[in-house]
């Protein structure tokens, strides 16, 4: 039987490889994605979050179906996209992008190894008291607020610049 | 730092943050809307996977499905904006073609 570890890596690699084949393969891309989200469910699954993996895989499906139909309906303009987004990528906005990713990378990183193992251990109460000793933890921590707070700016600055990045404006 | 590289789980919160990162570089990368949705499942899935592992770690084992699920409900929501802006834009476009 392979370790957890292994099965991770694995499956994080083909993942990997299905996104960048579904983003590569213009025609093929849904099953591509389709693959990647059924993978996506079976790593919730080993994480431990049972209900979780089944909700994401109605969610992921429902998205996948959705590519599909918004695709056919947007075709020709996409293709008419193609020319103009090549043209407008360059090196200097490559590294700004991979700069960001790195960040969030790290970040989320630094969030695991500031919390983990440190969290309370609540035995013999009910689920809302365990969910408020919780929250309570997370709120009066000194390093928590400087990782999310960190971390909910840079997603939505991220969402800023990619509609930036549409406009051209970047 | 010592104990949780030495730890088990180590090896599966590097992939899931190295899953939420390439979400993210996909998502600044690329502007064609339809790349969205991938980047979108790849933060997504990144960002619940490591919620539920760090909660699991500590023996919480309902607790983690409980934070994966609030994660994944609002990290939807936010693609499902994402995409409504973006649906919204390329009609827009096309009308203005059109004109």
């Amino acid at each position: 039987m392979p370790s957890v570890k292994a099965i991770f890596l694995v499956i994080t690699l083909m993942i990997l490889i299905f996104v960048a084949l579904s983003i590569r393969l213009k025609n093929k891309s849904h099953w591509f994605l389709f693959l990647s989200a059924f993978l996506c469910s079976i790593l919730f699954f080993i994480s431990g979050a049972w209900f979780t993996a089944i909700v994401s895989s109605i969610i992921f499906g429902f998205l996948t179906v959705a590519l599909f139909f918004v695709k056919k309906r947007f075709e020709i303009r996409n293709e008419r996209n193609i020319v103009e987004t090549t043209e407008k990528n360059n090196f200097k906005k490559l590294l700004g992008n991979a700069f960001i990713s790195s960040l969030v990378f790290i970040l989320s990183l630094y969030f695991i190894i500031s919390i983990n193992f440190d969290l309370p251990a609540v035995e013999d109460e009910g689920f809302l008291e365990r969910i408020g000793v919780w929250g309570d933890y997370c709120l009066t921590q000194k390093t928590v607020p400087f990782v999310i707070i960190p971390s909910i700016f840079l997603i939505f600055l991220s969402g800023i610049m990619a509609i930036q990045n549409r406009k051209g404006k970047v | 730092m010592n104990s949780l590289i030495s730890s088990e789980i180590f090896i599966p919160v590097l992939c899931s943050s190295i899953l939420m990162a390439t979400g993210m570089f996909i998502f600044l990368q690329s502007k064609k809307w339809e790349n969205v949705i991938p980047a979108s499942v790849l933060m997504s899935t990144g960002t619940c996977v490591e919620t539920s592992l760090i909660i699991r770690c500590n023996g919480e084992t309902i607790l983690a499905d409980f934070f994966a699920f609030i994660v994944l409900m609002i990290s939807t929501v936010f693609i499902l904006i994402m995409l409504f802006i973006i649906i919204e834009k390329e009609k827009k476009r096309k009308e203005k073609d059109n004109w």
